[in-house]
């Protein structure tokens, strides 16, 4: 289905996911795109549910679409007309599609999990929809993998130091651009690794067993804890016939990794001859 | 029902009481729960709810710097940990909004207002219905309960002396009041002013016994050049603004274990539409009735204007339509007064606000004539017409004794409102008496107040208990002249007169907002939801415990029967109420009382 989904993460709150969207609302006006716009937070509001700060508003224009909350158009200024409920329940009422009748500010509640984002992101693009914007929600990054594409925004809000922020940037920016698996397809006679996680000992126990049996590719699973990490390479660069990690996505390597980190460790790894592959991504703009 | 696996997962270190309390609720109603302990890893978590299958997460987590990052990493890992689809995520604690659940990628939040069976509807994944409809508020009969008989006889029976007088004098008497009051009663049907069909001959009557500012007004819709008619545009986005916040409005009370004081605070910002602003914010907020204040030329004007009249500085103008669009936006539990206790209008007032709706009034020709500029003779004349009109209309009223605040000692002034409400229940009528709580001028010469405000006030209570049993409603409003442009000592001082007043288990009481005495004009909302849940928290914390005054407030009870007993001596062998209120028997110069000159020598005898 044609149609591009736009994902804007950021790494903390108030890194500037929101002006970055209604900026590129803005821009993009003047091209009949056919925008729609959601979110997996809740936007819009005139201060901040957190810090109580005034926060930026979403402006916009008829022959828009938007997947919000009843309650939050009602809330907004923009003129509408409903065109579909979903059915999907988020804190603040039932998810529904509309039009923007008469331009006007809006206020964001959108689908908070991945399978209804994309059920949403899916919809939109049938309603006609070619650019869809997805705003993110704090540091919230797992649900955007059902993006097209992903706009980072980070800033002073995530640390104050421009040096460590750079680096920072650059590590995310690595992460987000590992390279997507053409074909994956577990090694025959192996089975699949029970692991949905690796956060303690056990699990790594559990993975050592499965390396052991002399796999040269292993599918590892998203959520690895931070302190893992160190243990996991190590175990992964003492089995020498593994030859090709892959991971589900890189964001969800994020969640739980440091950016810098994750990049030592992967350099390690890469070091060794091993390659590093996701089996999906959001390409990072 | 199903049998639900919950996992309950304090991220707080060390409060996590409200989980412990769900959980004894989701025992009970037959789940399966697992309390983790309070200071595992986001992971450990996690993993233990992989393993545990849980179909619902509760977290319960209070707001602090990082904390919603902490959170929405959470929610992110349970995505990566592929189980998002297969649970509910449920997040509660202080600063907790449905709101931040939303931003965070919960399912829902629960703030720190949330009862056991709401977590438990949750739980279940059915809609929760607060019980919070409780018993449904109702109307509240202020002198229910009250016989009128005097205690202490002697001044019962000088009052009745006077009331004596009082009748033989003012039953036979005219004035342009009564005169307008008459008309408003006989020719002027509500019914057919709401269908919008003129009262003709009410029109062809009335003005001519108006003043020039109201008979310009029915002549050449001249208005008061402080007043303008509203507009069509702003009635109708009125209509709007009524229609949709009465649809989200829910009634609430601020009493907790006791069933009085009622508890009414005042509306009057000249806009009628902004006054019923402030009177649904006042409802929501707990308010059992609301107070109509004019603004003080009303009480030198002859007669009404008519319109939905907005006025630019304070007090809303009394006109048939204001009081009508007042009326009709109040909550069915919400009592509503109008006062007649001063100016030239009050016996109409009465009538109109009778026909339109309302459930109390205020009369004190003593006060009115004092303290208020209205000559006394028609102010007597009038009020009697008023009293009448009280008890055709089934309206109770208060007897202010305002002229405190001038400086009339308590005594002369509640002389003058038991010569008032004695008159009122000799006519049929229900009065409730009104003594001040207040820093008057009187304590401030006297010292009564300078180690505490309960004794004074207490002690005037005791007085009039010991005379009569009468309901008791102390304004006007309570704490008058202890508040100061400090909102927070404001709004405290009205709580802990209010809780003094439910400790002497008066009737009713009227509460100020707390920029009232300082607001130099305007009067805001938040001011007044202010001192709504200050008087609540007083309540809850007093309970049915209460503040009790020390022996001297006895003392100074008996000091002011003594001083009511004399003065009522005096005012009964004048044998005269008006001339004792001109000759300062009810309050003298001296004292701060100057009888008014508003509708001097209008009254006349019926021929």
């Amino acid at each position: 289905m044609p149609g591009t989904a736009l994902g804007i993460a950021g790494t903390a709150k108030n890194t500037g996911k929101t002006t970055t969207m209604t900026t590129i609302l803005q821009e993009l006006d003047r091209f009949d795109l056919g925008m729609g716009i959601t979110g997996i937070g809740y936007d819009g509001e005139e201060r901040d549910n957190v810090t109580g700060l005034p926060k930026p508003r979403i402006n916009l224009k008829p022959g828009q679409y938007i997947a919000t909350t009843r309650k939050c158009l009602q809330a907004g200024s923009a003129g509408y007309r409903i065109l579909a409920e979903t059915g999907m329940m988020t804190p603040l009422g039932h998810l529904v599609y509309a039009k923007i009748l008469k331009e006007g500010l809006v206020v964001v509640a959108g689908p908070s999990r991945t399978s209804q984002l994309k059920r949403v992101i899916k919809d939109l693009k049938g309603l006609g929809c070619s650019l869809i914007l997805v705003d993110g929600a704090l540091n919230r990054l797992t649900p955007l993998i059902a993006t097209d594409g992903l706009i980072m925004a980070t800033g002073a809000a995530r640390c104050p130091e421009l040096g460590r922020l750079v680096e920072e940037t650059a590590a995310i920016s690595s992460v987000l651009n590992l390279p997507v698996i053409d074909e994956w397809e577990e090694e025959e006679g192996f089975p699949s690794l029970p692991l949905r996680f690796i956060v303690d000992n056990k699990d790594l126990e559990i993975l050592g067993g499965f390396l052991r049996k002399g796999v040269r590719e292993i599918s590892l699973p998203g959520l690895i804890a931070k302190d893992c990490w160190g243990s996991l390479t190590d175990l992964l660069l003492a089995h020498e016939s593994v030859k090709q990690v892959v991971f589900p996505d890189p964001l969800k390597l994020l969640v739980n990794g440091e950016p810098q980190d994750l990049c030592g460790h992967f350099q390690a790894l890469k070091e060794a001859g091993l390659k590093i592959w996701v089996q999906r991504k959001p390409g990072l703009l | 029902m199903n049998r639900q696996k919950v996992l309950l997962v304090p991220l707080d270190p060390v409060h996590d009481i409200g989980l412990k309390m769900i959980k004894k609720g989701l025992d009970n109603a037959g789940h399966e729960t697992r309390l983790l302990p309070p200071d595992l890893t986001l992971e450990e978590v996690v993993k233990v709810a992989v393993e545990a299958k849980a179909a619902t997460i509760l977290v319960s987590r209070t707001l602090g710097y990082g904390v919603a990052e902490i959170l929405a990493r959470f929610v992110d890992m349970i995505e990566a940990a592929g189980i998002r689809d297969q649970v509910v995520l449920g997040l509660g604690g202080m600063a907790i909004r449905p709101e931040l659940a939303a931003e965070l990628g919960f399912d829902a939040g629960f703030g720190p207002q949330t009862t056991v069976e709401e977590a438990v509807a949750f739980v279940e994944g059915r809609e929760y219905q607060p019980l919070t409809g409780q018993v449904a508020k109702r109307k509240q009969d202020i002198t229910s309960g009250y016989d009128y008989h005097y205690l202490n006889a002697e001044i019962g029976g000088l009052l009745g002396e006077i009331s004596d007088t009082i009748i033989s004098w003012a039953r036979n008497k005219i004035s342009p009041g009564i005169l307008r009051a008459q008309a408003r009663e006989e020719l002027w049907d509500y019914q057919r002013w709401l269908e919008g069909e003129e009262n003709q001959e009410f029109l062809q009557v009335y003005p001519s016994l108006c003043g020039e500012l109201a008979q310009n007004y029915y002549r050449n819709k001249e208005l008061h050049p402080k007043t303008r008619l509203m507009t069509p545009g702003e009635i109708s986005g009125f209509q709007k603004y009524l229609q949709e916040t009465q649809k989200r409005m829910k009634v609430t009370e601020v009493r907790h274990t006791r069933t009085k004081p009622v508890v009414l605070n005042q509306y009057g910002t000249g806009c009628p539409v902004l006054d019923v602003g402030h009177i649904m914010a006042s409802e929501a907020w707990g308010a059992d009735g609301v107070i109509h204040f004019d603004p003080s030329w009303g009480a030198r004007t002859e007669g009404f204007l008519e319109g939905l009249i907005t006025h630019q500085e304070d007090g809303t103008v009394i006109t048939a339509a204001n009081l009508h669009h007042i009326r009709h936006s109040l909550q069915a539990s919400t009592l509503w007064q109008v006062r007649a206790h001063r100016g030239l209008n009050t016996a109409e007032t009465v009538v109109l606000a009778g026909k339109i709706g309302a459930d109390l009034t205020k009369i004190n020709f003593c006060y009115g004539s004092l303290g208020a500029g209205t000559d006394p003779e028609r102010l007597v004349a009038d009020a009697y017409q008023a009293i009448l009109y009280a008890v055709k209309y089934n309206l109770p009223f208060d007897v202010v004794t305002n002229e405190e605040l001038c400086g009339v000692p308590a005594h002369k002034a509640f002389a003058g409102m038991l010569i008032v409400a004695d008159l009122a229940v000799r006519l049929g009528a229900r009065p409730i008496l009104q003594p001040l709580f207040c820093y008057s001028p009187e304590v401030m010469l006297g010292g009564q107040m300078v180690d505490n405000y309960i004794d004074f006030n207490g002690a005037k209570v005791y007085a009039l208990r010991e005379i009569v049993r009468a309901p008791i409603w102390p304004g006007a409003p309570i704490g008058f002249l202890t508040q100061s442009e400090d909102r927070v000592q404001s709004s405290l001082t009205t709580a802990l007169h209010s809780a003094l007043a439910a400790s002497l288990e008066v009737d009713a009481i009227s509460i100020a907002s707390s920029d009232e005495a300082y607001s130099g004009g305007p009067i805001s909302v938040p001011a007044k939801i202010d001192t709504l849940r200050a008087v609540k928290e007083a309540f809850r914390f007093f309970g049915q415990a209460g503040i009790k005054p020390r022996e001297n407030s006895r003392k100074w009870a008996e000091e002011l029967v003594a001083g009511i007993y004399q003065t009522l001596v005096e005012v009964a062998k004048a044998g005269d109420v008006v001339q004792a209120l001109y000759d300062g028997l009810l309050g003298s110069r001296e004292e701060g009382a100057y009888p008014g000159r508003a509708g001097r020598n209008t009254v006349s005898d019926q021929s």
